[in-house]
């Protein structure tokens, strides 16, 4: 009868997704009226209060996001010298650190680890997929009361665009409903390919006009958006009109200027480097990152494969980790190369770790106790490992890292101050960080 | 947004490609036949295209011809004239393993498909006659439209079957029947007895034509959402009473809730009791689906209202074990029975009404003569209540039932039984796949192979040593293990086939023997609860508890495992090694997935491990926790091997893995080294059982660029100073993981334990070192 099957994060129905109804409000750009109402009166905070001025040593960032609950235990904090069921079934390989070990998939990213700091301490208390993505996406434990914005959002609105890029794109898509704007203004809200890079003949979804779409059509839409925008600043002087306004300028921008399109084209790329990126979805999906932040996008949200492992991780893990091990490493040498990794910071993440002791499925279930997290560039620690697990995985054994401090630290390497307020709706000052310190030893 | 949607469907849609296996069924169309003829039948799935035959629950239905056509596969079913009525399970075999369990109804009537909708009308019906089963499908918001022509004062009967034959998804079948102009007459969804499968009988109010419809209850049909759809003038009771009767007696049931009101009739229930036995009513036509009701091995006490008091009980007039059985006729009734009880016997009082599919939900209530309640429950049996209870004094007490939510009505019946304790013994082979509940569990064994299972056992009221012995297997299978320890409940069980066994399947059963005397006579049965609608990781729709477990003698596999016998234990907080051999034949080069399939208790696994493309040799690493308990156990590793037909699981032969306690324990003194210094950490050694000859010990799992050499010790050793050494770059800090192993070899193989961890070195950075 049927072998155990790997069970991972995409396919298993518990914890599908819908899909957002609008990804991107490019779509509503393009489909021409097609804005809601309640988007159009949203409210944006464009006040903010206190705050320090911060060198920036990063000038983008690229999250890795890793959805389902990556296993720290087969990825960066391999456990040699646990009892079997903890161990796991996978085994190890020595790193370019001396005394360094990351799981046998990762035999590129372990020539890199001098380049590196890698936190096997990273801990929270949430188990369920969507408030762990909240956590890791937000800087902040879920609130019924209160969205959060994402990472990307804040930075988004702390910085602005740069050579008419978006501030902040997602690859492939929006990849959850934390990566949005919270509290604040769509206008800061993530530009999604729409489409994975990693497929034959990619094009972003909403940088060309539809076939359909005749340049005079596209003015009719334009005027008639304007009129209408215009009817609505004179009766509503709503801030959000504005906030609109300015966005469809930015994505007017975008699609009129050919330089900032070529950031998205792939296929400009030399086919030595998509190579040594890997031909597979994370391989492309990593170098559009790369791409992207060098022509000036600030922040790129990137997720690669199903790392919801409950059943049979060893072979999940042997499925999905060595593309990204490959892409991984090509991304942080390529940003080396280009003298770029000093000023992009490299974040993997996922939701949470998994248990300890392997189950009786093969596989491993959630745990947000510890797991581990990696950083490149952006001014951390090469080489580095911050804190640790205990001998089984269990709990963090030194030098926990909240998440409140992790969004703190990557914050301030982004140049923007933790304790600094803004203004959600209803006039409430809200700190872009709670109680967040930034970590020292994490900083080179 | 299209490509969106295609994006989510796809990706819902892959836990049903999961089941890729072998070989598994989804789809049977039609699930149902006449007796005393012949259907064909077409069955869906993946990995059927070897079908061999088709294995029934029962005898009277045969498999006439089997064919195959990609995963296509046909076969003609002839069902017996005097073959059971209703619902039976049967699976595929085919040359390579065992399918899941499907459904089959027989039905008294011929059957009638469900033709193309009318391409001018689509709400044009069907005309069908008086006394069929129509076949059909309402996917995709689809609604069916069937005509029948009445008399006035006739009897319409409507049962459909729906939810039970839609395997991975929820069709949720609605029906109605409407006046010809579309006037709605009477419409039904879910009920007690029919669940989600409506069933509606009424009097015709004046001649001509009516309408039936059936669609999906939320207008979603989902899947195949295939149906059966029984219409005639059958008798449609939905309660009976009495619920049950004793076994080999006549017994007088009222059938309750037919249009044409009670109908009286006198059965003699089968010899040996029955769990659930089913009864079919005749009335002019017989009804296609049964009222299930108790045969037990004790008499019946019938209530005679008004009992609705503790002073007006129904006196039972018969020793326990007895059943009391009656019905809630309207809200607020409660039914009190006078029982005689034994001071300090203890007394299983187990209510059945949701389990007979009675719209009551009782609960159950012990007073004594004061009136004081001594004992109570309420969905202690699934919906039904169960007590156990142990009378204080002898005399009389008073059982009470009543509703949950105080309603009551015509068809709230029940059957409370009271009996004293049986001890008895239930086996099945558990599940082993999440979601996948019918994976792996049937015996598919290669010829010229093995194939292990685990075997469960729930032990009520009895415990003990026991050994299963299987009964009615296909010839040329022989089996070894079986011995079951008190402490656990669940054993490998490994099956060989010859090489020249012949072709078969046969469903055999496993009989529980005690090894003191004084248990010799528990009686064992198999009950093995399948999931035969099963969503995803929800609960299941429909379940099936087959009384035969399913085997076959299949094709030989181009693959065989043998596993090492281990010469020493493994030691407690210890690790050791399993050596797999792989013996392949032809020119089989494919990999294996090897995994053990029993953990004895306190023993650790990976999961599963591969042997490579090509790769002959296999081994798979144990652990023995602290607490694993010393003794010996029977285990085995299997392996998944796909040829080409899906993986198929072979076994190694069982081996005897003994856990032993470790001779030594040991503690690590803290201490702390300089970096680019040398220093040492004192082993302290506690000896448990003496040991011979020389043992190693080291030190692992030290900070970064700490070094040790491994160090011997003799049973005479009280401690060992392990020197360190510290790399100028060592990691700086205070570590907390230091692990001391004690390995000790005996007849070549080593015995390793972890005797002391949590060792704390701590590493203080040069220039501190310097300042001192």
């Amino acid at each position: 009868m049927s072998d155990i099957q790997p069970v991972t994060w995409f396919e298993d129905p518990a914890h599908f997704r819908k899909v957002a109804r609008r990804e991107f409000i490019f779509t509503g750009l393009l489909g021409g009226l097609g804005l809601s109402m309640g988007e159009l009166f949203k409210l944006r905070a464009e006040q903010a209060i206190g705050g320090k001025a911060i060198q920036a040593k990063a000038e983008a960032c690229i999250h890795i996001y890793l959805p389902g609950g990556c296993a720290a235990q087969e990825t960066w904090d391999p456990k040699p010298f646990a009892p079997i069921e903890y161990r796991g079934p996978l085994g190890t390989v020595d790193t370019n650190v001396p005394g360094v070990k990351f799981s046998q998939y990762m035999q590129n990213t372990a020539k890199i680890a001098d380049k590196i700091t890698v936190v096997r301490s990273m801990t929270h208390g949430e188990a369920a997929h969507e408030r762990g993505t909240h956590n890791m996406f937000t800087g902040y434990r879920p609130s019924p009361a209160i969205k959060y914005p994402s990472f990307g959002s804040i930075i988004s609105h702390e910085k602005g665009s740069r050579n008419n890029l978006p501030p902040y794109v997602c690859v492939p898509s929006v990849p959850n409903e934390f990566a949005a704007t919270g509290y604040l203004s769509t206008a800061y809200g993530p530009f999604s390919l729409g489409a994975d890079p990693a497929t034959k003949g990619f094009s972003v979804r909403d940088l060309n006009m539809n076939a359909s779409l005749t340049p005079a059509r596209f003015d009719r839409r334009r005027t008639i958006l304007n009129t209408v925008d215009e009817h609505f600043r004179t009766v509503e002087k709503s801030d959000s009109i504005s906030a609109m306004d300015s966005f469809y300028q930015s994505a007017y921008a975008l699609v009129s200027s050919p330089k900032a399109r070529e950031a998205f084209n792939l296929e400009a790329e030399p086919q030595k480097i998509r190579d040594e990126y890997g031909a597979g979805q994370a391989g492309q999906r990593m170098l559009m990152a790369r791409r992207l932040v060098e022509s000036g996008v600030r922040f790129v949200s990137m997720t690669y494969g199903g790392w919801d492992m409950h059943a049979n991780i060893a072979r999940s893990m042997e499925r999905t980790l060595p593309d990204f091990d490959k892409a991984y490493a090509a991304l942080i040498r390529d940003l080396d190369r280009r003298g770029m990794l000093d000023k992009t910071l490299v974040m993997v993440s996922s939701e949470f770790g998994r248990t300890p002791k392997i189950n009786n499925q093969a596989g491993r279930d959630h745990w947000p106790k510890v797991f581990s997290v990696a950083f490149a560039g952006g001014g951390f620690k090469g080489g580095y490992v911050h804190g640790s697990s205990d001998a089984t995985g269990t709990e963090p054994e030194n030098d926990p890292l909240t998440v409140e401090n992790m969004a703190s630290t990557v914050y301030n390497q982004l140049g923007i101050d933790g304790d600094k307020r803004l203004m959600a709706p209803g006039s409430r000052p809200i700190d872009i960080v709670r109680g967040g310190e930034v970590v020292k030893e994490l900083l080179a | 947004m299209k490509s969106i949607l295609l994006l989510s469907l796809s990706t819902i849609l892959l836990p049903a490609a999961l089941l890729a296996g072998t070989p598994r069924l989804s789809h049977v169309s039609p699930a149902a036949g006449q007796r005393g003829t012949e259907v064909e039948v077409s069955f869906s799935g993946t990995n059927l295209g070897d079908a061999n035959g088709l294995q029934f629950d029962e005898p009277g239905l045969t498999c006439a011809e089997i064919k195959s056509e990609n995963n296509r596969v046909k076969a003609k079913i002839k069902i017996a004239p005097e073959a059971r009525l209703g619902e039976h399970n049967f699976r595929i075999i085919t040359q390579s393993g065992i399918s899941d369990v499907r459904l089959f109804y027989v039905t008294p009537f011929p059957l009638v498909a469900e033709l193309a909708e009318d391409k001018v009308d689509s709400k044009k019906p069907q005309p069908i006659s008086l006394g069929v089963t129509v076949t059909g499908a309402s996917p995709n918001e689809d609604e069916d439209r069937y005509e029948v022509d009445m008399k006035k004062g006739q009897r319409l009967s409507v049962e459909s079957i729906g939810a039970r034959i839609q395997t991975q998804n929820f069709f949720d079948p609605a029906i109605a029947v409407l006046k010809a102009d579309g006037t709605p007459i009477m419409q039904g969804d879910d009920g007690a007895f029919s669940r989600q499968d409506p069933v509606l009988s009424l009097i015709v109010p004046e001649d001509g034509k009516y309408l039936i419809t059936i669609r999906d209850s939320t207008n979603s049909g989902p899947g195949q959402s295939s149906y059966l759809l029984n219409v005639g003038t059958f008798p449609r009771p939905i309660a009976v009473h009495p619920a049950g009767g004793m076994a080999g007696e006549e017994v007088k049931f009222t059938f309750i809730g037919d249009a044409t009101g009670p109908i009286q009739r006198t059965i003699k229930l089968p010899d040996n009791p029955v769990d659930f036995h089913p009864l079919f009513v005749e009335d002019g036509q017989p009804a296609p689906q049964p009222i299930t009701v108790r045969a037990s091995p004790f008499p019946n006490a019938l209530e005679a209202e008004p009992n609705d008091a503790i002073d007006k009980a129904t006196p039972t007039g018969t020793a326990i074990p007895l059943a009391c059985n009656g019905i809630i006729e309207k809200p607020g009734d409660v039914d009190y029975f006078k029982v005689s009880a034994k001071k300090g016997a203890d007394y299983d009082i187990a209510v059945y009404a949701r389990r007979l599919r009675s719209a009551l939900d009782p609960v159950v209530e012990v007073y004594n003569a004061k009136g004081s309640r001594l004992g109570t429950n309420d969905d202690s049996g699934d919906a039904d209540s169960y007590l156990r209870w142990k009378a204080p004094d002898d005399g009389d007490y008073f059982v009470a039932v009543r509703d949950q939510l105080a309603r009551g009505g015509p068809a709230f019946t029940y059957r409370v039984e009271i009996t004293n304790l049986a001890p008895r013994v239930a086996l099945y082979l558990p599940e082993m796949t999440q979601n996948q509940n019918q994976d792996r569990r049937a015996v598919p064994v290669p010829k010229g192979n093995r194939y292990a299972t685990l075997v469960r056992a729930r032990r009520q009221d009895v415990g003990g040593d026991m050994t299963l012995q299987p009964v009615g297997l296909p010839d040329g299978i022989t089996v070894s293990g079986g011995f079951m320890d008190k402490a656990v409940d669940t054993v490998p069980v490994v099956f060989e086939a010859k090489a020249d066994a012949p072709t078969a399947d046969k469903a055999f059963t496993l009989a529980a023997k005690f090894a003191e005397p004084d248990k010799a006579n528990v009686p064992s049965k198999i009950e093995h609860l399948v999931y035969v609608a099963e969503n995803g990781n929800q609960r299941p729709y429909y379940t099936v508890t087959e009384d035969r477990l399913a085997a076959a003698v299949t094709d030989a596999v181009p693959a065989k495992i043998e596993l090492a016998q281990p010469k020493v234990p493994i030691l407690q907080n210890g690790a050791m090694t399993l050596k797999v051999r792989v013996e392949r034949t032809g020119d089989f080069k494919g990999p294996l997935t090897i995994g053990l399939l029993y953990a004895p208790p306190g023993i650790g696994t990976p999961g599963t491990v591969p042997i490579k493309e090509g790769e002959n040799e296999g081994s798979l690493t144990i652990s023995a926790n602290s607490n694993a308990p010393a003794g010996k156990w029977k285990t085995c590793i299997v392996a998944s091997v796909d040829t080409g037909k899906g993986p198929i699981w072979i076994s190694t032969q069982l081996i005897e893995l003994e856990i032993a306690p470790a001779p030594v324990a040991g503690s690590i003194t803290r201490t702390f080294i300089d970096q680019g210094d040398e220093g040492s950490m004192t082993l302290k050694l506690e000896h448990k059982q003496p040991f011979e000859g020389k043992a190693k010990v080291q030190l692992v799992s030290l900070p970064n660029g700490v070094t040790c050499e491994e160090r011997e010790i003799t049973k005479d050793d009280k401690e060992v100073r392990f020197k360190l050494k510290a790399e100028p770059n060592a990691q700086a800090g205070q570590h907390k993981q230091v692990i001391a192993r004690f390995i000790l070899e005996k007849d070549g193989e080593p015995m390793m334990s972890s005797i002391a961890g949590g060792g704390i070195l701590r590493v203080d950075k040069a220039t501190v070192a310097a300042a001192k």
